[in-house]
Order: structure tokens, then C-alpha cells, then sequence
């Protein structure tokens, strides 16, 4: 009996050595790596033209307040954000090229460094502006930073000389994989466990309060109110969706119909929200947990415990 | 997993230790995306006081304008420049003292011509779905004054200085004064 509960754990051990630095789908994490650079690369386009506003001179949030919005709970230990409007254009210009050489796949691990050194920069300099999809980019240029994100679906393939040999992966690039897939578990759980504090929520009139805010849709879309049950019930799919996701789409057997239940639930928040950028970025993981469907898996140069 | 609970006893435990590494990622963040529920609009409407010389020089006028702030929205399905202002202001609006450090200041720096300005940061209540009859309206809706305040714009003051903070108080019906406080 000890032998077999020894067994147990052996296995459980070889599973997590497996799960952590195992092989991971490369092209998967290619194609996310394009979708998040794309996906910042245009956004911080758009953000370029209305620099001025945003953290010129005469913003909002002057430099020298620019730490004093934040809580103390949420302050950096240091700040290296752009201090006068020239550094500003200058760093923003450094991190659009460096988005850009990140979606090419150009040297992807150094540039995700260099592209999340400014846009942290910029999240330090007037936090006032922030919203979902930067905050989360944060994690997504993070880990793709450790990850070898740039081996499949990169410019430096087309030159003979520049490809890269070899099927490559490491365990640190499974340990990003992994954590990108966790973190994204995460977010889900935690927004859809703080919705079940609120009122609106139960009650199944959240998302028609939504609707009815002018500011954040795109078309008035009152006319919904005819359709009470509808809203009630898409309200609810709402939180059971985030409530649900983080365990369902590890299971194999639940993995797709997860996946297009969140791509469903981000496309409705474009489409009625005009979220675009956001959508993407939270949509784009899903690749992550279709690589082993869709692609072949890597073949790891060495697994962190033991040998692959 | 600790941080999106910052009540927790282990993130109380723990957040001298990883707070600072999360904070210079700006990985410290919780993930309330329209949790406990979707927060109402936030509207802001503003009067510029200004004294002006009328056209023979003999006699200032005041002069007030008013305006909104953000504008509305225009056809286009996004619009970055309308919705980072939306989140400046929704990120202010509803605390006074953002609205007094920053917000108020920022307004004065914009229009340096204007005396004083008055602010008004209101909502409209969306009525229950059931009680609905109707096309929302939204100007027929009830209006709900979340501030109220005039400020005194003082151009000297205004700017953030390196030596200190200049705090200001608002002038609410004469209830408050002016204050430097370093």
C-alpha cells in the first residue's frame, strides 16, 4: 500500500515536471506573440497622436505628481517614466519600434524586455488612463519576454542566414507558456468572483446597465429592454463563463467549447462595446490552449528536474 | 493570486516582501473588470468665469462659457482620443481629492484667462428594465449631482511645484478657504 501511494506521488511529481517544462506548442506561442504585438503596436499608434494630452506638459497629471495618484499599495519602490515632453515622444516612439520588432518576431525576447520597460514607463506616468488591455499586457510582455516566442512565423526566417536551426524550446519557455495559461485562469476567476458581490449581477440586470451607459457603447441599444429574459440570461452566462473557465478548459473534453464560448463573450464586447483592443488581448491566450490540438509540440533541449 | 485580494491576510503578510517587484512591473493590479458592478456614467459639465474688456476698453464683463468635458462621442465606432478622456475623467471624478490635486488645476492651466470655474460632476440613474417603457433618453433622465464646486484659479499656484504641494480648497459657498500648505 505504501508502494502504491509512493507511486502516486511519483507520478503526480513526473506530471508537474511535465506540465512546467515539458514540451509546449512554439507556433501557438508565435501567433500570440503576433496577435499581442500587433495588437499593442496599433493601439500605441492611435495613442501617438493625442501624446499631448495624455502626458505632455500641461496634463492632467503633471511629472511631478505622476506617482501621487497612485495608492501607496500600489506605488513602484523607483519610477522611470519620461519627464519633459521631448523624453515622452522619444520613448514612445522607442516602444512602438520595439512592438513592431516583437510582431515581426525579430529577436522576440529582447524586444518583449525593451517594449515592456516603456509601456511600464508609460503606466507610471499617468495611471489615470490605463485600462484592461494595458494593464494586462503587462503579464502577456512579461512572460513572453522568458519565452521563446519568435521561432515560428518570424521575418528572420525568410533569410537563410538568420534562420534559426533546430526545433528549440527550453524550460523556461514552458514555464512561460504555462503562466500565461494561469494568468489568464486568474483574471477570470477573480472578476467573475468579484461580480458575485453585486446586486446587479443576481439579479440579472448588470449587463443591461451596461447597456444603457452611453459612454461606453457604441449604439444605443435600449431597445434590448424588450427582451428582458435575454439580458438576465446573458448576464448570468457572463459570470458563469469566468466562474467556470479557469477549471473547465484544462479538460480536454471542455477545451473548445470554453474557447468559443470566450471568444463569443469578447466579440459581443466589441461589437456592442467598441473594446477592440481589449478583446484581442484577452482572446489571443486562447491559441495557448489550442497549440496541442493544432500544432506540433516542441521537442525541449532539457526538462528542469529531468531528462525529456 | 494575492495581490487582486489585497484584504487578504497573506497579502498583508507577504506584500512588504512582493510588492515592491510587483509594482515596478506594474503587475499590482486587481481584476475588477465591471466588479461588484458596472459603475454608473460619470458626467462632467464646467462654466469658465472670465472678466472680459468690452469694446471700449471702459468696462470688464464677466463672461461665462459653458462646456463638457469629454465631448461627446462622434459616429466612429472607437475613438482613442474620447475614451482615454472618458477614464481621466472617471478617474477623478469621483474623488474629491483628485478632482481638488489635479482635475480642477489642469482646467485652470487650459483656460488661464478663467477667474474661477464651476464644476458639476453628475450621473443619470438608468431606470430598472422592467419599469422601462420607452427608448432611453438619456437628458430626460434623472440627473444626480455626484460635485459640486467652484474653484479659484490662481495661475502662479496651479503649476505642480518641485518644493511642494500647493493644496486647494474649494470655494463651496464661502464655506472654505485658500490654503498653501508645503
Amino acid at each position: 500500500m505504501i508502494a502504491a501511494v509512493l507511486g502516486q506521488f511519483s507520478d503526480f511529481f513526473r506530471y508537474l515536471d511535465r506540465f512546467w517544462t515539458g514540451p509546449v506548442s512554439l507556433k501557438a506561442l508565435s501567433i500570440f506573440r503576433i496577435l499581442i504585438g500587433g495588437n499593442l503596436f496599433i493601439l500605441y499608434s492611435i495613442r501617438h497622436f493625442d501624446l499631448k494630452f495624455l502626458f505632455g506638459d500641461d496634463a492632467v497629471v503633471p511629472y511631478s505628481m505622476s506617482l501621487d495618484i497612485l495608492p501607496p499599495f500600489y506605488k513602484p519602490p523607483f519610477a522611470f517614466f519620461p519627464e519633459n515632453f521631448a523624453q515622452v515622444e522619444l520613448f514612445h516612439t522607442f516602444l512602438m519600434i520595439s512592438l513592431l520588432m516583437l510582431t515581426l518576431g525579430l529577436f522576440g525576447r529582447f524586444f518583449a524586455i525593451v517594449a515592456l520597460f516603456f509601456h511600464v514607463a508609460f503606466l507610471q506616468r499617468n495611471y489615470a488612463i490605463v485600462y484592461g488591455a494595458e494593464i494586462v499586457s503587462c503579464y502577456w510582455l512579461f512572460f513572453l519576454a522568458l519565452a521563446d516566442n519568435s521561432r515560428y512565423f518570424s521575418v528572420r526566417n525568410l533569410i537563410p542566414r538568420l534562420k534559426r536551426k533546430g526545433v528549440g524550446g527550453d524550460w523556461l519557455t514552458t514555464m512561460a507558456y504555462r503562466l500565461i495559461q494561469i494568468q489568464i485562469c486568474i483574471i477570470y476567476a477573480y472578476t467573475g468572483w468579484e461580480k458575485l458581490r453585486g446586486n446587479d449581477w443576481w439579479t440579472g440586470e448588470a449587463l443591461w446597465l451596461v447597456l444603457g451607459n452611453e459612454q461606453l457603447v457604441v449604439a444605443n441599444w435600449s431597445f434590448l429592454k424588450s427582451f428582458p429574459v435575454l439580458l438576465a440570461s446573458m448576464t448570468h452566462f457572463t459570470i458563469i463563463f469566468e466562474i467556470y473557465f479557469p477549471v473547465l478548459v484544462w479538460f480536454k473534453k471542455w477545451r473548445f467549447v470554453c474557447i468559443i464560448l470566450g471568444i463569443g463573450l469578447h466579440t459581443g464586447i466589441i461589437f456592442v462595446m467598441g473594446l477592440f483592443f481589449f478583446g484581442v488581448t484577452m482572446m489571443s491566450v486562447y491559441v495557448l490552449f489550442l497549440g496541442d490540438t493544432l500544432f506540433q509540440k516542441s521537442q525541449n533541449e532539457g526538462s528542469l528536474f529531468a531528462s525529456s | 493570486m494575492l495581490v487582486p485580494n489585497e484584504k487578504a491576510i497573506q497579502t498583508r503578510v507577504a506584500q512588504n516582501l512582493i510588492l515592491p517587484y510587483l509594482n515596478l512591473f506594474g503587475f499590482n493590479t486587481h481584476w475588477r473588470f465591471f466588479s461588484p458592478g458596472p459603475m454608473p456614467a460619470l458626467y462632467m459639465e464646467y462654466q469658465l468665469n472670465k472678466e472680459v474688456q468690452n469694446e471700449d476698453s471702459t468696462q470688464s464683463v464677466n463672461m461665462i462659457q459653458e462646456r463638457i468635458f469629454p465631448k461627446r462621442k462622434g459616429g466612429l465606432f472607437y475613438s482613442s482620443s474620447y475614451i482615454r478622456r472618458l477614464y481621466t475623467l472617471r478617474h477623478h471624478g469621483f474623488n474629491r481629492e483628485r478632482i481638488e490635486n489635479f482635475f480642477a488645476p489642469y482646467f485652470c492651466r487650459i483656460h488661464p484667462d478663467s477667474e474661477n470655474i464651476h464644476f458639476e460632476f453628475f450621473t443619470y440613474k438608468i431606470p430598472r428594465i422592467e419599469s422601462f417603457e420607452e427608448k432611453i433618453v438619456y437628458e430626460d433622465l434623472e440627473r444626480k449631482t455626484i460635485h459640486e464646486l467652484n474653484f479659484q484659479c490662481d495661475l502662479e499656484a496651479s503649476r505642480a511645484s518641485d518644493e511642494g504641494k500647493t493644496q486647494y480648497r474649494f470655494l463651496d459657498e464661502g464655506d472654505f478657504k485658500m490654503e498653501d500648505e508645503e
